[in-house]
């Protein structure tokens, strides 16, 4: 699977297109990493719990992204773009969406 | 007497937090622009765009492309006491919050930096259409006790190329 933020595949021609495809995912904090980033709220700097959680997340989004489309045969999401928007307090949505192709 | 005590005891509290807030997040800090300084210089090799690759092709630079895949790299940092006792009196005065500046600053160089280095360990040449995005986490309003922390993510395309 081809997976790109430009609006093609370097070196292969598309043969095929089915539209927009899309994988959403909705995370709150885990209570355990949210005590910890409280205390270090104190000194400030990374907040490796979080970070973890989100890359996480993404990942996720992702991964559900690719299953549809390999339900329509596509081999190549082009133009992926992400979105992200505070839901709920301590919740967060990430949704990622891109057009998926036929190359070859 | 006791009122006037305990509320001593918490103006204590209050510039004791404050004051490690200032040294200790100062110093993470600093240490942080360091390390981000030194990696900045190891990876200068490793080119990195934010345009679209057929735009170098039509400039005329000669680019022959073996392979391309997505990569990504985050970076979620919070803000200490004292910058956060410093962004609550910006509400009222209003101006550069210079404390704030130096915190994205540092959040957005440690995220493309992370790209880099997630995208090199891959085995790529170059980096395109490098894209960045924000997303504040639970920035309550009214809550004394809010995290204000912002994550930062760098994402883009790698090319591998044909030599």
């Amino acid at each position: 699977m081809f997976i790109t933020n430009i609006d093609y595949v370097p070196g292969l021609k598309i043969t095929e297109h089915y539209g927009l495809v899309s994988g959403s995912t909705v995370r709150a904090k885990h209570f355990g990493k949210d005590f910890l980033a409280n205390l270090k709220n104190l000194v400030g700097g990374e907040i490796k719990g979080y970070t973890e959680l989100l890359e996480e997340a993404r990942d996720e989004a992702i991964e559900r992204m690719i299953l549809q489309a390999e339900d329509f045969g596509a081999n190549a999401i082009v133009n992926i773009r992400f979105s992200t928007a505070s839901v709920a307090q301590g919740a967060a949505e990430i949704y990622v969406y891109g057009t998926a192709l036929k190359v070859s | 007497m006791n009122e006037y005590t305990s509320g001593l005891a918490n103006l204590l509290v209050f510039v004791v937090l404050l004051i490690i807030g200032y040294c200790v997040g100062g110093f993470i800090e600093k240490k942080h622009f360091n390390s981000i300084v030194e990696r900045e210089n190891k990876f200068l090799y490793f080119p990195v765009i934010n345009l679209p690759p057929q735009r170098l092709v039509e400039i005329g630079e000669d680019l022959q492309i073996e392979n391309c895949f997505f990569v990504s790299g985050l970076v979620v940092i919070g803000e200490d006491y004292f910058k956060r006792i410093l962004g609550f009196l910006a509400n009222f005065f209003g101006g550069r919050l210079l404390s704030h500046e130096s915190l994205l600053d540092r959040a957005r160089r440690e995220a493309i930096l992370r790209l880099k280095e997630k995208a090199i360990s891959q085995g790529a040449d170059m980096l395109v259409n490098l894209q960045l995005q924000y997303l504040s986490i639970n920035k309550e309003t009214g809550n004394q006790n809010a995290t204000n922390s912002v994550e930062i993510m760098a994402y883009g395309t790698a090319l591998k190329l044909k030599i």
